[in-house]
């Protein structure tokens, strides 16, 4: 026997409460590392998609509120370019759109003669030639059940798909790649990008790139450059999702910890008589107090570790729906479980102080013999 | 909190008081005793008197609204304080058994150790000592509901020896048991007397048990009414 015996037969003489209160944290820590990791996948994939196709820096509107909405003036394209140390300067456009009306896929078009065509490696076909021409990232592709030869339709129009890309990065393989002009047409913007993607002569060291990066933003006050890392962070979208993300699971954290109190306070209620022999034979009343909090972290333990694999469950069911082919990738790192496991760990006993509280307050003579 | 005092008693009540209820009710009304180390004293007296009150108050389960309370010269104040004094000196055994039911015999009696600087493997022996010292060692692995009354009480006595207190406090320790059981149970504790120099107080209502004991103390409504020794019993 040791000191948690007597808060585990606890826990475990009451199953079906214990059980749902358990699941409540779980559910809790589940959503936490769901939307957490879902919020932070998006970013994760846009920087590495971006960063996979061989640019250096994007060059995008300031403040812009997500990927999509961002419009750059073809006019700054030439002045970027002339920028000292700037090898190659590609405008691209991108947008979200239905696909067969069943999934959403970001779709980008690039121009004929862009830098970027040279890192698209082709596992089947060649690059879009046509007008309505399309390469699809194979992910996307295997979901849709489509080949080369295929037509998908894109915006109520028929794309045939000249080839099938792949791509390390889950953005790339779950992305359709078309003509700029095509995309410009298709979208209703013919003398704007969404960015720019730049890519910077060849070596350079760091504190060059700082410099060259200082000479693009000269370029006009409208832009703002990153790099890929820093590029999804900068999205207000990014942003507002990764601040509904923390707040939605902070809350969830929050009601769980209610119920860790509301279970506590149940359960130190039914039990004041065992309380009141503790404390006849010699338990302190912190010591009688320290046993209820142990309670509590058992279950918040207990919770976190069901919590955990719930939420990678749920991240990955979500990021395999179709609607979400491309958008979503799973990504779980130890700092959003620690996250996760550290708020539950420190909300939880918390919310374990008033029940433990309660307790003591009751006189042990009383306590013993049932009195309140 | 506690203070030193000169007096060579156990334990000690100083015009001691306990009312409820804002003071409409008065469970004990200015009472002053003295129990002295290896005494073995007798508490009666009709119900309400008084008597579990004033074991509650001698023992720190309840604070007095009014006196003071010694534990072996020292004036002593506080739950923690008074926790500390019965995790180490003190045995309880009640009318009610009170053993926790979700704990084995043996849980229940190592319950009483878990804090002390006892290492898992001296604590585990300390209690197959004392259930085979008191009958019952068959029976550690069983839970209190799976128990006879006899065998409840001894698992609470058992408990209460744990630590080798200094003072017995025993409220209605027959009260819940048949005759036969009871002459028992009396017995073990004046063993346990016999074999060591322990302090035992019992609350009764029985005169037999009362009758036994080398002092008895009678309360009425709160008021200590009489307190005498045993002839022939020297203190």
């Amino acid at each position: 026997m040791n000191l948690l015996t007597l808060p585990w037969r606890n826990i475990a003489a009451q199953k079906v409460r214990s059980t749902l209160t358990v699941l409540g944290i779980a559910v809790a820590v589940g959503a936490f590392i769901a939307l957490t990791g879902l919020t932070r996948g998006m970013q994760y994939s846009f920087d590495h998609g971006l960063g996979d196709i061989g640019a250096d820096y994007v060059v995008s509107q300031r403040n812009t509120y997500s990927l999509t909405s961002s419009s750059v003036s073809e006019d700054i394209g030439p002045k970027l370019a002339a920028v000292p140390g700037v090898a190659a300067v590609s405008g691209v456009v991108l947008s979200v759109t239905e696909v067969d009306n069943e999934a959403n896929i970001f779709v980008t078009g690039w121009p004929d003669d862009s830098f970027l065509w040279q890192s698209l490696k082709l596992a089947s076909g060649r690059p879009p030639q046509g007008d309505r021409e399309v390469v699809l990232g194979q992910s996307v592709a295997r979901a849709l059940g489509k080949g080369v030869g295929d037509t998908i339709s894109m915006q109520y129009e028929d794309f045939r798909i000249s080839g099938l890309a792949v791509s390390t990065s889950v953005f790339n393989q779950n992305i359709a790649v078309t003509r700029l002009a095509v995309l410009q047409d298709m979208l209703g913007r013919p003398s704007a990008v969404s960015l720019y993607q730049v890519r910077l002569e060849r070596p350079f060291t760091p504190e060059r790139a700082e410099e060259i990066r200082a000479g693009l933003a000269a370029v006009s006050p409208l832009i703002d450059v990153s790099n890929s890392e820093e590029f999804a962070g900068n999205m207000q979208f990014e942003k507002t999702m990764d601040a509904v993300a923390k707040v939605v699971s902070l809350l969830m954290i929050l009601a769980s910890s209610i119920l860790v109190a509301n279970t506590l306070l149940m359960s130190v209620s039914e039990r004041g008589q065992e309380f009141g022999i503790l404390a006849a034979i010699g338990w302190t009343p912190a010591r009688v107090r320290m046993l209820v909090v142990a309670e509590g972290v058992m279950m918040c333990v207990l919770g976190s570790v069901i919590g955990i694999g719930l939420g990678v469950f749920a991240m990955y069911v979500v990021s395999w729906m179709r609607i979400f082919a491309g958008l979503l990738e799973p990504y779980l790192t130890t700092a959003i479980v620690a996250q996760a496991v550290g708020w539950v760990l420190l909300v939880g006993p918390l919310s374990a102080l008033y029940p433990a509280w309660r307790v003591t307050r009751i006189p042990p003579s009383a306590a013993i013999r049932g009195q309140r | 909190m506690t203070e030193p005092n000169e007096t060579p008693a156990l334990a000690e009540l100083r015009h001691c008081s306990r009312s409820f209820d804002r003071g409409r009710i008065v469970a004990l009304n200015d009472a002053s005793l003295t129990i002295g180390r290896g005494e073995y004293v007798a508490v009666t007296g009709p119900s309400g008197s008084g008597k579990s009150t004033l074991l509650d108050i001698m023992c720190g389960l309840e604070e007095p609204t009014g006196g003071e309370v010694f534990f072996d010269g020292r004036r002593v104040r506080g739950r923690a304080s008074w926790a500390r004094i019965r995790a180490a000196r003190i045995g309880f055994v009640f009318q009610s058994f009170y053993l926790i039911p979700s704990l084995t015999v043996a849980e229940n009696v190592e319950l009483a150790m878990l804090w002390q600087t006892k290492a898992p493997a001296a604590r585990a022996a300390r209690v197959a000592d004392l259930l085979d010292q008191l009958g019952i060692g068959d029976r550690r692995g069983q839970y209190p509901m799976q128990l006879s009354g006899g065998e409840r009480q001894r698992v609470a006595i058992a408990r209460a020896l744990a630590n080798r207190p200094e003072m017995i406090v025993a409220d209605e320790p027959t009260g819940s048991l048949d005759t036969q059981t009871s002459v028992e149970i009396i017995a073990l504790l004046e063993e346990l007397k016999r074999t060591s120099d322990i302090t035992i107080v019992i609350v009764t209502h029985n005169p037999d048990i009362a009758a036994r004991c080398d002092r008895q103390v009678s309360l009425v409504d709160g008021h200590i009414v009489a307190d005498e020794r045993r002839q022939g019993v020297q203190t």
